[in-house]
């Protein structure tokens, strides 16, 4: 089959305008992503790479001894150390100020790529920003993790996928892209292998999908995407397994602590991998337990909502016309993103009935979901560039766009953990980081309970790094071994939100207090307590 | 072969075979009470070659005593020093042959160890069948050994010396590199799966005559991984014999070292003779141990060290583990029978290998046992918690280690106080083995309770069995009596109970004597002034007697009588330290009554009757629920109908009948009709904060006569709107006419006025039910949007904050609502 050139509609002019308005608006999300808590913010998975990016800057080695070592990749560790190096900028810095701001990098990948489906510049425009409302995608890309890379590159590889199916006949363009997109996806298995299998798993699925369409449908012509996805998948995979095993092998440690055959494919197709992130199982209490209700939860939820219940319905609606009447998609860019979205679906729906932990654990919200949000934004943004109302224009579109302005504004919220209606706070202040930082100082080997979660650990991981005096910062647990407790006013705020009890029982010692945390320590009970 | 070479060969054989059909012994030296030397004859010479000198020594030989010369040896001559004689001695060598041990003289080679000079050394490697095969491939070109590529040598040996027997002295001065799985160290079988031959030493062993008196001095073998394990295993295995007595070894084969499967890798009993250390299964042709060449415990005069850290040359380390382990000849009979033995299970600050790293002290875990009356059994042991460091370097050759020297250990035990002390008496077995195991301090009270990470002892719950070494110190194998204080801080002292004869533990909390599993001897020291002062024997579970020391009394009850004798003893006949040397050891001896019958006694009554003073007897009377009293003591006194006094008893029982009376004692007896447990219960008004702990005083008394030892109190918590529920439980205990107060901790959940209601459930199953009290709850701050906006951002960026929330938002909205339009535009709208 030919490529389809002309399906490809882009308009000749040039408007910088097109991809610099989506871009102005990821950086005035970075920008508010950082202002929000002036930089005083921490999560899990950032904390964990801002101790990794330092154990490699340390060590000078991209696997460097002693632990210290995300092993499903280094080209995250290995940029930001390359960043922070030649600026001169502390992982803490570059991880809280700068890389929400660098999240703005994900748009002109994105923009290009939607303007291969969308067939126009504006369309890809519009895509852009409705994948920019998406909050699970915006969560993933702000925070500082390998996601913002990671996305970059998958988007890119989607790109020169695309583009490639036009380029058969023009060889030394098409060999460039060929060459790109190979160099691409090595980069995405460098930055994360799990996710990077994961997404050749989608490759896959749609390779099988389009297979099973040129037996049943004679009248598409797909053979040369089925080739081109067959050597994807073929190459790819030969550099995951090169990258496994050869370059890279703390990549292995995923498949070997899951010693369960399933666990193991589990892992490689649907990236529910060991990672840091925490895992809620049962999907209730994490809705319950992260937002201050679940109707808050669904409104600052609603892109989500929105983009999966009309996406599925154009999937719906073309695939019936597809296989049913054979009115084909009206490009060969639309019939593959109709089989993408297929297979990302199914992916997805494995992934679910696969972990039992439901819909909305974290495996769909985390890991998933972003992926497959791409592809159903995609679907989203071709129709809508095409569709007009054929009443009430104006007002419709006044309406579409007071929704957008509303979206974004939830979705920034739900991206940011916003504390007016997330119970999941991720913001400390530096009076807390003090009293963390003196804990530090004057305990060694203690235990020390910090809040009800990760909170104010992964904030002095995030800054300080590792303890000096070889304490373990944790949350609260009523343990033995725990005998130290650091109490703040945003933590009494925060039992006051989530009604949980503060854990430092009346006779506790207060040993330390700045006026916003203080530290108490157990009081001995026996001869041999201290 | 050519046809010159076999003519040779011809000629070689039948010149042997008629001359030189001699059966030889073993070398002199051999006199192993255990192994007897293999005997061998020579079968022939060989000219491998051609050149017309023999090459090929052939012995027929009895490995392993059965009577039949089946096996074979053949000794292959690599330089050309081979002279055929009729005393195979003066042909073979040890220094530059091949030996090649042929079990069942099948052709099929079981070990082969070729002999190499070097400098000025002589190097022995061993090779035994690889995995898999039924040979130790080799291969001989003429007289030259060619061993396939795959054959590594398991275990290769250097002698120091130069020689491997002098006259009758053997080498002790060897460096042993072993390749294999070979149980050459201790529990070697736990890490198997990481040992194999590939070319990576798995053990290295230095053995050194350091005197030169033809005795091994000491034995240190190092044990190393390719891969790590994934559980700690020790390291470092050192043995040093301080006495100059260790036994040497009783060959049975022509080369000293190798001999049969004997003692495997420690010998536990006196011995004068030893078999060869290197042992071998032949009919797997496997060289399966390498035994200790110095004994860990098989001697009276020694100390060895088994230590997670890795000790190395030319560096001080801190050892840990086993850190050491001595052994002490107290009686001095020099009878290879320790009187003495002190297992010194220490860890250093944060040590890796205890909890995780996590516990920043030094913990030392001692077991003390010794052997009173030298009959070659255990008779006494200590066991001790304590958190000591030292300073003290042992050196022993190029070693140097942070440890306690041999000399000082003893002294160094006793002098000094310990957390935990526990004390255990081999009563009425014969203990054997490194000491006594029973009630060594378990592991689960080091990390736990002594360690400070629990408020109260906690014995593993469920899933953990309950052992000899993790005692939770309510039961005891039979034979034995421990005792235990869990709060000791205090230096150990014995003393001899003048009412028992026993040595007890100074401080004692409680014992228990496990006489036969039938029957038990409880103790207690109820008073806790160091001594016991009760006794209560029973039988299958049942409390058969009962024996109380208060107040110049001995109280005795058994089911149908008590006895009362005032007289006044002293808490104990002697005291003192457990022995550390000699002389202490021989006083101790002297001064415990060696009378077995007495060790063996359970009469409490006889107990009573050795002493003199008053005594009342009232028969047909029954005891329970004693217990001292701040200036006495009181018990229930049950009496039954036929019940029968002496007359003048120490108190009236004129008008008393069979109900239960409480009868006191505080200088003078009294008598009163006993009355049941009177509860009032007093909550002190106090004011809590929803959220955070809050106190809750609570004031119990029992007003009537009868105890309440043990129940259970509920606080019932009921909120302003809601029903009732459980806010706490406690465990009490509410004797009689004696005030408590107890302090309950409470987190209330919810702000306004609760209402507590105390509940009181008795063992009996009895709900005692008191009136409920108002408690104020004061609301937290509330997480508000205002204080929740102050406490995440400043007044300053806040602007910013909602500028930016503005902008991205107008932008987004913006963004569509301009290129739709343009949009519209480009496609002609």
């Amino acid at each position: 089959m030919q490529p389809d050139r002309q399906s490809v509609k882009i308009e000749d002019r040039a408007n910088i305008w097109y991809w610099l308005g989506p871009l102005f608006y990821m950086l005035v999300v970075g920008y508010y992503a950082t202002v929000r808590y002036m930089g005083n913010w921490a999560e899990n998975d950032s904390a964990a790479f801002t101790h990794w990016i330092r154990k490699l800057t340390a060590d000078g080695q991209l696997v460097p001894l002693g632990g210290g070592i995300y092993p499903n990749g280094y080209a995250y560790q290995a940029i930001s150390t390359y960043v922070a190096s030649t600026t001169g900028l502390s992982p803490a810095v570059l991880q809280q100020l700068m890389y929400p701001l660098i999240a703005c990098m994900v748009v002109l990948p994105a923009w290009i790529f939607y303007r291969e489906f969308t067939g126009s510049q504006q369309g890809a425009t519009l895509t852009t920003i409705l994948l920019f409302t998406q909050p699970e995608f915006l969560f993933m890309i702000l925070r500082s993790s390998h996601e913002k890379f990671t996305r970059t590159f998958m988007l890119l590889c989607l790109f020169l996928l695309v583009r490639s199916f036009t380029l058969s006949d023009r060889p030394q363009l098409f060999a460039i892209y060929i060459g790109l997109f190979y160099l691409i996806i090595y980069a995405f298995i460098l930055s994360n292998n799990m996710l990077a299998y994961s997404f050749i798993f989608a490759i896959v699925i749609a390779l099988i999908f389009n297979w099973l369409l040129e037996k049943r449908v004679l009248t598409l012509h797909n053979a040369y995407i089925s080739r081109r996805l067959c050597y994807v998948m073929i190459v790819s995979i030969g550099f995951v397994y090169l990258f496994t095993f050869y370059i890279y092998p703390p990549a292995q440690h995923d498949l070997v602590v899951l010693k369960d055959t399933w666990e193991q494919i589990k892992a490689l197709f649907l990236s529910t991998q060991n990672s840091t992130e925490t895992t809620y199982t049962n999907a209730y209490r994490y809705v319950s337990f992260s937002w201050t209700s679940l109707p808050i939860y669904f409104l600052v939820s609603i892109a989500n909502w929105i983009i999966f219940i009309v996406s599925f319905t154009i999937w719906i609606y073309q695939g019936l016309r597809w296989l049913w009447r054979g009115i084909a998609p009206d490009n060969q860019s639309a019939r593959f993103l109709w089989i993408l979205y297929t297979a990302f679906a199914i992916q997805g729906t494995l992934s679910v009935v696969a972990d039992a932990s439901g819909a909305l654990g974290s495996n769909l919200q985390h890991r998933l979901f972003p992926s497959f949000s791409i592809i159903a934004v995609g679907m989203v943004g071709a129709v809508l560039g095409r569709w007009r109302p054929r009443h009430f224009e104006k007002p419709v579109w006044v309406g579409i766009s007071v929704a957008i302005f509303c979206v974004s504004i939830l979705s920034v919220m739900k991206a940011t953990n916003e504390p007016i209606i997330s119970n999941k706070w991720i913001f400390y202040r530096q009076g807390e980081m003090a009293a963390l930082r003196w804990s530090d100082s004057h305990l060694r080997y203690a235990e020390v309970g910090t809040e009800f979660d990760e909170r104010l650990w992964a904030a002095f991981r995030t800054e300080e790094g590792s303890s000096r005096n070889q304490n373990r910062f944790l949350s609260y647990r009523m343990t033995s071994t725990m005998r130290d407790f650091l109490l703040s006013s945003v933590t009494r705020l925060r039992s006051s939100r989530v009604q949980l009890p503060l854990p430092v029982p009346p006779d506790a010692l207060r040993v330390y207090d700045n006026g916003e945390a203080e530290l108490y320590h157990l009081r001995p009970k026996t001869p041999f307590q201290r | 072969m050519s046809i010159r070479q076999t003519v040779s060969r011809m000629l070689l054989l039948s010149l042997s075979m008629g001359a030189m059909l001699l059966v030889l012994p073993m070398p002199a030296f051999a006199d192993s009470t255990r192994e007897t030397p293999i005997t061998c004859h020579v079968t022939g010479y060989h000219d491998l070659d051609g050149d017309r000198t023999a090459d090929q020594l052939h012995l027929a030989c009895d490995f392993l005593h059965a009577g039949s010369f089946r096996d074979s040896i053949s000794v292959i001559d690599q330089n050309e020093d081979m002279i055929p004689a009729e005393d195979w001695h003066e042909a073979g060598d040890f220094i530059d042959d091949v030996w090649m041990f042929d079990y069942g003289n099948d052709g099929k080679i079981e070990l082969l160890i070729d002999f190499q000079p070097f400098e000025d050394t002589i190097i022995a490697k061993l090779y035994d069948v690889p995995q898999g095969g039924d040979s130790v491939p080799y291969a001989l070109h003429g007289a030259d050994l060619e061993l396939s590529s795959n054959a590594l040598p398991c275990v290769t040996i250097v002698t120091k010396d130069g020689w491997w027997t002098h006259e009758t002295q053997i080498s002790y001065n060897l460096d042993i590199t072993v390749d294999d799985y070979v149980f050459a160290v201790h529990e070697a079988n736990k890490i198997e799966e990481f040992l194999k031959t590939d070319r990576n030493r798995d053990f290295l062993l230095r053995v050194r005559d350091t005197n030169g008196d033809g005795l091994a001095d000491y034995d240190w073998r190092t044990v190393f991984f390719q891969t790590q394990p994934h559980f700690n295993f020790v390291r470092t295995h050192l043995t040093v014999n301080v006495g100059n007595n260790e036994s040497p070894i009783s060959p049975t084969f022509p080369w000293p070292y190798i001999g049969n499967y004997s003692f495997g890798y420690t010998i536990d009993y006196p011995y004068t003779k030893k078999p060869p250390p290197i042992q071998i299964d032949w009919a797997s042709g496997q060289i399966t141990h390498i035994g200790e060449f110095v004994s860990s415990r098989g001697n009276d005069q020694q100390w060895f060290l088994y230590s997670y850290e890795e000790v190395k040359p030319g560096q001080i380390t801190n050892t840990n583990f086993e850190s050491p382990f001595v052994w002490y000849d107290l009686a001095h009979d020099n009878d290879r029978r320790p009187e003495l033995s002190v297992r010194f299970q220490h860890y250093w600050p944060n040590d890796p290998v205890l909890m995780l790293g996590r516990f920043p002290e030094p913990l030392n875990n001692i077991r003390y046992s010794w052997d009173q009356d030298n009959d070659g059994f255990w008779d006494y042991k200590l066991g001790l918690l304590g958190t000591y460091s030292f300073e003290s370097i042992v050196t022993v050759d190029d070693l140097q280690m942070r440890m306690l020297p041999y000399e000082a250990v003893p002294n160094w035990v006793i002098s000094r106080p310990w957390g935990v002390g526990i004390f255990v008496a081999a009563d009425s077995l014969q203990a054997v083995g490194e000491g006594i195991y029973e009630w060594d301090a378990p592991d689960w009270l080091a990390e736990g309770y002594f360690a400070g990470r629990d408020n109260e002892i906690r014995p593993p719950a469920n899933g953990e069995p309950i052992t000899t070494a993790n005692t939770d110190f309510r039961q005891i194998l039979p034979g034995y009596r421990g005792e235990y204080q869990i709060d000791f801080n205090r230096q150990a002292y014995l003393y001899l109970s003048p009412v028992d004869q026993k040595l007890h533990l100074v401080g004692a909390e409680k014992g228990i004597w496990n006489i036969d599993d039938y029957a038990r001897m409880y103790y207690n020291d109820l008073n806790q002034d160091t001594y016991f002062d009760q006794w209560r024997f029973t039988v299958q579970g049942y409390t058969h007697s009962q024996l109380n020391v208060a107040h110049d009394f001995l109280i005795y009850s058994s089911p149908d009588a008590i006895m009362l004798k005032r007289t006044t003893i002293p808490p104990n006949e002697f005291e003192m330290q457990p022995p550390t040397n000699h002389a202490e050891w021989q006083i101790l001896k002297q001064r415990v009554p060696q009378n077995k019958a007495v060790l063996q006694q359970t009469d409490l009554k006889a107990m009573v009757q050795q002493f003199n003073g008053p005594e009342w007897t009232i028969n047909g009377a029954q005891l329970r629920d004693f217990r001292l009293t701040s200036d006495g003591f009181r018990f229930i006194l049950h009496l039954l109908p036929n019940f029968a006094a002496q007359p003048n008893g120490f108190f009236s029982l004129d008008r008393l009948d069979t109900r239960p009376y409480v009868v006191t004692y505080d200088g003078r007896f009294r008598v009163a009709l006993l009355t049941p447990p009177d509860i009032s219960i007093a909550l002190e008004d106090t004011r809590l904060t929803e959220l955070q702990a809050g106190s809750l005083q609570v004031t119990l008394q029992n007003h009537g006569l009868q105890d309440l030892s043990t129940a259970t109190l509920e606080l019932w918590m009921t909120p302003p709107q809601g029903q009732p529920m459980l806010g706490t439980t406690q465990t009490v205990a509410l004797l009689a006419q004696t005030p408590i107060t107890t302090s309950i901790e409470w987190w209330p959940p919810t702000p306004g006025t609760w209402m507590l209601t105390p509940k009181l459930h008795q063992p009996d199953g009895h709900v005692i039910t008191f009136a409920s009290t108002p408690v104020e709850v004061l609301p937290t701050r509330a997480a508000t949007l205002g204080v929740i906006v102050r406490a995440s951002t400043s007044p300053v960026t806040l602007p910013l904050v909602v500028l930016a929330m503005g902008s991205l938002a107008g932008i987004a909205a913006l963004i569509f609502w301009q290129q739709r339009h343009r949009f519209f535009k480009t496609q002609g709208g």
